[in-house]
């Protein structure tokens, strides 16, 4: 598995984790400056230990949305300049406000993802990398709606949650009514299932044309 | 072109400014705004403007988290118990009006209606009439402020607890928020506490072995247990008060609407309605 850019495997305890390179944020073990990131503490992390192609060498900015309490987005912002990290909800905004302080590549914007017209003033137009961890409904239509903010070439990782989509439907037609809308956007490169880090999570990852 | 930057027509150095356009401005499209701003001579270079963009994102995001959360569910506290003093009051002066009205003629008034109220008045005449009739008009007034009063509760209701409210009806999600004392007081106490809260002169006379225990405190306004018989009304409002819990400490711990709760409840109300002892 080659890792992209800014993130290498360290063993701690015996074991092989993914890490990435700064300041401790949330109580997380360091090796040598470099901070582990667990895979069940996020979806990204998930996706590239189940071992999706996540790449985004080429990006030096993200826009993350559903960036929660700021878990991931810390680590992307140890890889890259600018992390765009939208989060609509207070609660983990809070948490998200301490980290974005603490870290000079997060933008953070308490902002709906569902409305992207309220941060299209400030997002640029040519991310290199889109990662979306949100859950509600339309998350496939919500991820699509985002391709004005994405370079060509960019990358995207979504985590498609099923039981945000639709409790009572089969959880593998939630996947795949999400891989049908992402494909009339994105040229989906390659899924799979995040357990079993993440039940009922399907991560994706697709590439702007 | 008519999409504006977050920085167009202030200073960008301006914290406050920028802040407020980032909270309130919009675009059709996102463009390279960064670009833009180093061509137009706002900022030297990229680094520059990461920099007054993030001191500009940081400001407008702890202000929108300030009104947003902190003392929300104090206002709605303060809100919905407002709204109950103001009904009880205008219900009250009616009663009064009501009586008087009664008192002063052959036939019996009822203090429901403020029309027919206004109409009884006009016809009994006399003394009576001059000295209520202003009043009257100012309950009437009193009264579409206590409407307007009400969209507000229910408004800040879903934006302090969007889950409970979803499952109980924006003004029970305010009363038991008020009851408790705050949105953290509430999502702190037990189903148990929750399914008799607003019963505590019940729950008392029962500790002291007065009477039975109470089956429900404010959750009875609830229409599945309201609606329930008799016999199902306890086990009704206990898997009420289960769910609304767990509805509350979502909306304090992760404050993100969680959709598959209100599916959740009415499952779990079907399945007892279909007899299953729960």
């Amino acid at each position: 598995m080659t890792l992209p850019a800014g993130i290498e495997e360290v063993t701690i305890g015996g074991e092989t984790r993914l890490a990435t390179e700064g300041p401790p944020v949330y109580g997380e073990p360091t090796v040598d400056g470099w901070r582990v990131w667990g895979a069940g503490r996020s979806k990204l992390a998930a996706m590239i230990e189940v071992g999706l192609p996540v790449q985004f060498d080429a990006a030096t900015m993200a826009l993350y949305l559903g960036a929660g309490a700021g878990t991931t987005v810390s680590h992307l912002a140890d890889a890259l300049d600018r992390v765009y990290a939208v989060e609509f909800a207070p609660r983990p905004g809070r948490r998200l406000l301490t980290v974005a302080k603490e870290r000079e590549a997060i933008i953070p914007l308490l902002k709906d993802a569902r409305r992207p017209e309220t941060y299209s003033h400030v997002v640029e137009s040519d991310c290199g990398l889109l990662v979306q961890d949100l859950a509600t409904v339309d998350q496939a239509r919500i991820a699509a709606a985002h391709r004005p903010f994405l370079a060509d070439g960019a990358t995207v990782a979504v985590s498609i949650k099923a039981r945000s989509e639709d409790v009572t439907a089969e959880v593998s037609s939630v996947f795949e009514t999400a891989l049908e809308v992402l494909d009339e956007t994105y040229d989906v490169v390659e899924h799979a299932r995040l357990e079993p880090y993440h039940d009922d999570h399907l991560g994706i990852v697709a590439r702007v044309d | 072109m008519t999409d504006r930057a977050w920085y167009e027509g202030i200073d960008i150095e301006d914290v406050e400014a920028a802040s407020v356009q980032i909270r309130q401005g919009s675009a059709t499209h996102p463009h390279d705004w960064e670009a833009r701003a180093i061509e137009q001579g706002i900022v030297t270079d990229a680094a520059s403007y990461h920099d007054r963009l993030r001191d500009a994102s940081l400001a407008a995001f702890e202000a929108d988290l300030e009104a947003l959360t902190g003392t929300a569910d104090r206002a709605l506290v303060q809100l919905v118990r407002t709204l109950d003093a103001t009904t009880a009051a205008i219900l009250e002066l009616r009663q009064h009006i009501a009586e008087a009205i009664t008192e002063a003629s052959t036939q019996e008034v009822r203090a429901g209606d403020l029309d027919t109220l206004t109409e009884e008045l006009e016809s009994a005449g006399g003394v009576l009439a001059t000295g209520l009739a202003g009043l009257l008009d100012g309950l009437n007034d009193l009264d579409r402020e206590r409407e307007q009063l009400r969209s507000t509760v229910e408004q800040q209701a879903m934006t302090v607890a969007p889950n409970l409210t979803q499952l109980a009806g924006p003004l029970l999600a305010a009363r038991l928020i008020a009851a408790a004392g705050s949105l953290e007081d509430l999502a702190k106490l037990p189903s148990s506490t929750m399914q008799v809260l607003g019963a505590e002169g019940a729950l008392f006379a029962h500790l002291r072995g007065e009477a039975p225990a109470p089956k429900h405190g404010l959750i009875f306004t609830h229409p599945s247990v309201r609606s329930a018989p008799g016999v199902d009304r306890g086990r009704v409002a206990r898997a009420l008060a289960g769910k609304l819990t767990i509805a509350t400490r979502i909306d304090h711990y992760r404050g993100e609407l969680e959709p598959t709760l209100e599916a959740e409840l009415a499952d779990r109300l079907t399945e007892m309605s279909g007899g299953v002892r729960g």
